[in-house]
């Protein structure tokens, strides 16, 4: 994917050196292994001890390598955005034939505000929102039918994020790097980047659960400018000439110690540990250091916060990082109950243009190919006009409630066709009506563009066999390319 | 205790069971799986320690001969280890091995009795109990109510003090699932915080009962209940009949409001208790006015702090109900926080009226299935018609767990010790018991010790020492070539583990070499992993469920939203870097090098610090690599460790020169004169990472920063003076030590911005002053500017993100290095 500035497979032993030298478990094989082929051991010690991030070949070749998650965190519009319903235009103002339950009372059929046009060869219809993004048209793969459990966002972000809406489950990025681990020993494998705070669910989002700690997310706001205030413990408080003679020192007295103490590796793999640490400081300052980059791509991706995390996450994905998630903002900004169509406007130009740059630089690296991009939120809106509600929005009576029972979700690179629309919503957008996408189907197709059976990704926890889409999910074959 | 139910009576329970067969699961196969038979009592020849008897049955099967035993230096540190989580030290140190009298044997067995008569065996052993009650001080991802729970910590303490007193482990179970309904002191009803402190989930009623199954349950038994709320278990004897009659129970039980929570000790008076009970009586008396003032004919109880808020809310209207919960939240708060308030132990009880389960439905609430008792899960019970018959049933719930018969409890308590003491279990999956747990390879040890463990009243310290009695834990860890190619992993136990310290030994023993640990026993929780950092051991710290800092996550605290029998062990680089450059360990390494600073040689303070922290001597290598090092090291040139230097002194008018001198004293926040402000000479000059206060006279406050480059810079900044009396403040910037480029005057609440743009090179000084004129009272000021370099997006320098305390000097460094080795992390 792309140069390292150091090979982790030569820091560490090889897995034959490492079953002969320290008598690894069948857990120590899974993990070095395919992953969930042998399930790991609950709580397995030292195992986990030799370098968990280090880069594993998953259970089959994926096309895609790498997973950026673009979460527009409070539910955009597909309506609005990218399903176009001219049947629910027509109905303007009047009762849909069909009403489902959402979380707060609706209305009348409430028509998109927004121009949608024919974009690319491929004539994918966007809205005036994405004019940008839907110059990309070529390169995405638009799912119209996608559908949740329950219209409230705590839920559906777990779901989303997590396969499951209630209990405590591992996040997708921890589980796409327990199953490969990460190509960059100096930077964490799964980074969670949201400015100015946490959206709802707090941590949740990213949490490894039962997982062991380090395959978490590692939370980055990107509200800050300065690369030292995004990495933790970074910033070295001691000059460089000192530290080194520190580790100098500390690698005699480690050796010695280890003459002794002859056939445990875990000695060895702490040593190494500083001297991965040592490198990380330089490096990771560097990743996320956007001052470097030339002129003319930082005015690709344009000013503000979202063209900043958009390019730090190109930085990353360049540099090995295996999954990386970008929210919008803190809360759930797209949550427009009311006053859709002015915050909608807002909240597409923060980001149509970094989005769009990010998909057209990472194509330029050659890095597309192999990265999985996937944009959505935890779920869309109703087509009908959200009623006042007291305690609950304005009353305004201009912007649309939750809806899980269908909404939009579009992937590009890592293996997906593009300029393709799969499955559509019911004429007045409400509900996936052909080619329904449940949440857990688009888990399963996401392992399996990485190289995984999302059945056979597993991790033996509490007696039993725990996987990201529990027992649901069905790889979507018709959005593979 | 004899054990009064052997096989024959547990085989003839099975023999008995009810028709009802979980879907999949084939009985047989459950009735003869290893560990659902009673423990079997086996042969032994009385010679040696039946640890190592029945231990050599395997290993002389596999041919392995035991490594020799450990020096008395490695096991005294290892007992201590095992035992307290602690380093011995001092006294217990010196003592141990200059006492070498008696046989290596006999000499082991004092060291372990003195270490398990430490109070400090409580604080080590809860901490392992505490990660399989899943325990935190907050409530998890919850925005209804407070975060905290604020009577967590008795949950705590109870189990603290409850494995120092030795109190057996089948009444250690019982009291946490039923204390309320025994005849215990009131105290004792902390235990009940086993039930009670687990995740929120959003105050959803049947998933904080899905919790407290689960925890029961995994936790004495090593059974899983999670997957039988929606269907039948799949390789376990276990169904869905069985998980809502143990719904019913919990269903049956309700938490007290948090005013009614029983009192279980009071402070002594004192003028901060007396102060307390004012301000609470205060707030009640609010709460009362207001309900007086809503509610016709509301009576005031006798007692202001008494409450019938049930009555009360059924009386006020919505909008009411909301101001008067606020006004009791008040209360509530200020009796969770304040040290001065009275312990309540976090309990529950019987509900008036118990509800009868029914089965819902693939684990869907409202999807209401068939009707079921209370009752203990059919296939473990002692009479299969026998269902829980009193109130909820949790008190029969909590005997059936206990009972003698029970074969599960003794095993998987008598595993997880095994764990603690030696360093890997006997059965691979402490958490799971069930069909899919292979037999141990030592399984008669297992059942040895489960008898060891009923036969001796429950002791579990008793169990500690029993294994630890043995020749096997006197081992050396150190493995030889034959072992290490015929049994890698030491499933043989024919050399002992090494063990590497967890998060909370690995800190506790940080600050015993800093001499910073407080040993001081129980109390409300601290946040250790913030400046100042309080120096109270690991257990007290505070434990945030949702967004646990990453200090802990980074050295594998385990998720505290479920039972975690056994915590993952990693080696990151995150770990290293909080090591080389955290605050916490570079005031650490500089306290250990301060504790030595009294040996006036050279030599000797190396010998101190290797002592302090390895407790040992250097070797000679060691000790010229020692010297080298602190020859080679860069004298303390540097303030800071940053790019501001923090001082104060005056600007000179007439010679229009700056007069600084650094500020001696770094608090953890703040650069002052010294330890208490004001100070002799400076009075009340101090800096932090926002601002600061001017002295009298000639002492401003001074923040420097030194340009690293040529640049022209752009310096922006609000200076403000928060406080609305005294008089003002004059700020002034001097350039190059020669002239002021820029100078305002801030009257009492007042602000300025303080832009300007000034040309550099590099090594020039650019000093922020703020003078007092007249009288320094009130004039704390805020000032934290910001130098960007002109067209460059990313600050040269922040005062604020860039504060930061003293570099660390030759003697600290040398004391990290030690601090960082794998000697001191890993035990031999």
């Amino acid at each position: 994917m792309s140069h390292h500035a150091l090979n982790p497979r030569h820091l560490f032993l090889t897995r034959r050196q490492m079953l002969s030298r320290c008598g690894m478990g069948m857990a120590g094989v899974a993990l070095n292994g395919v992953p969930g082929l042998v399930a790991a051991a609950e709580g397995d010690g030292p195992a986990m001890g030799l370098n968990p991030l280090a880069p594993r070949r998953p259970q089959f070749p994926g096309k895609a390598k790498a997973v950026i998650h673009l979460f527009m965190n409070g539910g955009p519009s597909h309506l609005d955005t990218f399903d176009p319903k001219p049947e629910l235009t027509k109905l303007h103002g009047q009762e849909l034939p069909k009403m489902l339950k959402t979380e707060r009372p609706t209305g009348a059929a409430f028509k998109s505000p927004f121009k949608f046009s024919r974009k690319g060869q491929c004539g994918l219809e966007v809205s005036e929102l994405f004019p940008q993004v839907g110059d990309m048209a070529d390169e995405l793969c638009v799912i119209r039918s996608m559908h949740a459990d329950v219209p409230n966002h705590e839920p559906s972000l777990l779901l989303m994020n997590c396969g499951d809406g209630r209990l405590v489950r591992p996040a997708m990025g921890s589980w796409v790097t327990y199953g490969l681990g990460s190509e960059n020993q100096n930077l964490p494998g799964f980074v969670a980047m949201c400015p100015g705070g946490y959206p709802i669910q707090e941590t949740q989002n990213w949490q490894s659960a039962f997982l062991p700690g380090t395959f978490q997310g590692t939370y980055v706001d990107t509200k800050h400018s300065d690369p030292k205030k995004l990495v933790e413990y970074i910033d070295r408080k001691t000059g460089a000439g000192e530290q080194r003679r520190q580790l100098d020192l500390l690698r005699q007295l480690n050796e010695d110690h280890q003459r002794e103490r002859a056939h445990d590796s875990r000695l060895e793999a702490r040593l190494q540990s500083f001297e991965l640490a040592y490198r990380m400081q330089m490096e990771a300052s560097d990743a996320f250091d956007i001052s470097k980059e030339p002129e003319e791509i930082r005015k690709m991706y344009g000013k503000g916060t979202q063209a900043r995390q958009m390019l730090i996450t190109r930085r990353l994905i360049e540099r090995g990082v295996r999954f990386v998630q970008v929210w919008h903002g803190a809360g759930q900004p797209w949550d427009n109950h009311d006053d859709l169509e002015k915050n909608h406007r807002k909240l597409a130009r923060e980001c149509d243009q970094p989005i769009a740059a990010l998909l057209k630089d990472l194509k330029m690296r050659g890095l597309l190919e192999e990265t999985l991009v996937m944009w959505g939120g935890e779920f869309g809106r109703t087509p009908t006009v959200e009623m006042p509600k007291k305690g609950s929005n304005a009353g305004k009576i201009n912007g649309r409630d939750h809806n899980h029972y269908g909404f939009s979700v579009w992937l590009a690179g890592g293996g997906v066709k593009g300029g393709h629309v799969h499955g559509s919503t019911d004429p007045y957008g409400f509900q996936a009506e052909d080619k329904p996408v449940h949440v857990h189907d688009l888990q399963a197709t996401i392992l399996h563009l990485l190289g995984f059976d999302h059945e056979k990704l597993t991790y033996r926890y509490s007696g039993r066999d725990f996987r990201l889409t529990d027992v649901h999910g069905k790889v979507v074959r018709e959005l593979l390319a | 205790m004899p054990v009064r139910v052997p096989a024959a009576v547990l085989l003839g329970v099975i023999a008995l069971l009810p028709a009802a067969v979980p879907g999949g699961v084939s009985l047989d196969g459950a009735r003869s799986h290893w560990a659902f038979q009673a423990p079997k009592r086996v042969a032994l020849s009385g010679k040696g320690h039946p640890v190592d008897e029945l231990l050599a049955i395997r290993q002389n099967e596999k041919g392995l001969t035991l490594v020799p035993e450990a020096s008395r230096e490695v096991l005294l540190r290892r007992a201590w280890h095992v035992i307290t989580g602690l380093q011995p030290e001092g006294g217990i140190l010196a003592g141990a091995l200059s006492e070498r009298k008696g046989s290596l044997p006999d000499w082991s067995a004092r060291i372990v009795d003195e270490a398990l008569a430490s109070p400090h065996f409580g604080e080590r052993w809860a901490r392992h109990w505490l990660d399989v009650a899943r325990y935190a001080d907050t409530k998890g991802y919850d925005f209804t109510a407070g975060r905290l729970f604020p009577f967590a910590f008795t949950y705590r303490d109870w189990v603290v003090r409850s494995l120092n007193e030795d109190l057996p482990y089948d009444e250690f179970l019982r009291r946490q699932v039923a204390a309320d309904l025994m005849d215990v002191p009131v105290r004792e009803q902390a235990a009940l915080g086993f039930l009670t402190l687990g995740r929120r989930y959003l105050n959803k009623h049947d998933l904080i009962i899905a919790d407290r199954i689960d925890v029961t349950f995994r936790s004495t038994m090593g059974l899983t209940m999670q997957c039988v709320r929606c269907h039948d278990h799949k390789s376990d004897p276990l169904t869905m009949a069985d998980y809502y009659g143990l719904y019913g129970v919990f269903d049956s039980t309700e938490e007290l409001p948090e005013g009614e929570l029983p009192v279980i000790s009071i402070p002594e008076d004192s003028p901060g208790y007396r102060k307390f009970r004012d301000e609470l009586t205060a707030r009640a008396n609010a709460a009362h006015d207001y309900a007086a003032e809503k509610i016709k004919g509301y009576q005031r109880p006798s007692n202001p702090l008494k409450f019938d808020r049930k009555a009360a809310l059924n009386k006020l209207n919505q909008t009411e109900r909301g101001k008067y919960r606020g006004l009791l939240a008040k209360l509530d708060e200020l009796e969770g926080s304040s040290e001065f308030a009275p312990a309540r132990a976090m309990a529950v009880r019987d509900r008036v009226t118990p509800r009868e389960p029914v089965i819902f439905e693939r684990g869907q609430l409202g999807n209401r299935g068939a009707r079921v008792p209370r009752a203990f899960p059919a296939f473990f019970r002692d009479d299969p018609d026998r269902i829980f018959k009193r109130g909820s049933g949790r008190l029969e719930l909590a005997q059936q767990l206990t009972r003698p018969g029970n074969p599960l409890t003794a095993r998987v308590c008598a595993n997880r010790v095994w764990m603690h003491v030696m360093g890997s279990p006997l059965v691979a999956t402490p958490g799971d018991f069930g069909l899919q747990a292979q037999e141990p390879l030592h399984a008669a040890l297992l059942d040895h010790l489960a008898l060891h463990l009923m036969e001796h009243r429950w002791s579990v310290k008793a169990l500690i020492r029993h294994i630890m009695a043995s020749r096997a834990w006197r081992s050396s860890s150190v493995s030889d070539e034959n072992l290490a190619g015929n049994d890698p992993e030491n499933r043989y136990y024919a050399r002992s583990n090494r063990q590497r310290k967890d998060l909370e030994s690995w800190r506790d023993t940080t600050l015993q070499a800093s001499g910073r640990l407080d040993r001081k026993l129980g109390g409300r929780p601290v946040k250790i992993h913030a400046a100042p950092f309080p120096g109270r051991r690991t257990i007290y710290g505070l434990i945030e469920r949702q967004n646990t800092p990453s200090f802990f996550r980074i050295f594998d605290f385990p998720d505290t939203s479920q039972p975690v029998v056994k915590r993952v062990s990693t080696t990151t680089p995150n770990q290293a870097l909080y090591l080389m450059n955290s605050p916490f360990l570079h005031g650490e390494a500089r306290a250990t090098a301060e504790a030595t600073a009294s040996h006036g040689g050279e030599k000797e303070r190396i010998l101190a610090l290797y002592q302090r922290i390895l407790l040992r001597r250097p070797s000679p290598e060691e000790l010229v690599r020692a010297r080298v090092f602190l020859g080679s090291a860069e004298q303390g040139v540097r303030q800071s460790a940053g790019a501001w230097s923090y001082g104060h002194g005056r600007f000179s008018r007439d010679s229009q020169r700056v007069d600084f001198k650094p500020l001696p004293h770094f608090t953890g926040k703040a650069w002052q004169g010294g330890p208490k402000l004001p100070d002799r000479e400076t009075g009340w000059v101090h800096w932090n990472s926002q601002g600061g206060h001017p002295g009298h006279g000639d002492h401003a406050a001074i923040l420097r920063w030194v340009a690293p480059r040529k640049a022209t810079v752009r310096i922006s900044g609000e200076l403000s003076r928060p406080a609305g009396k005294g008089d003002a403040v004059r700020g002034l910037v001097v350039a190059g030590n020669e002239k002021v480029v820029s100078e305002w005057t801030v009257k009492p609440g007042g602000k300025v911005e303080t832009r300007l743009v000034l040309r550099v090179v590099a090594g020039q000084t650019v000093d922020f002053l703020v003078e007092s004129t007249g009288d320094e009272s009130w004039d704390g000021f805020q000032w934290a500017p910001v130098i960007m370099e002109e067209g460059g997006e990313l600050p040269l320098a922040e005062a604020q993100a860039g504060f930061s305390g003293p570099a660390l000097d030759r003697w600290p460094l040398l004391a990290q290095v030690l601090l960082l080795s794998n000697e001191f992390l890993y035990v031999d």
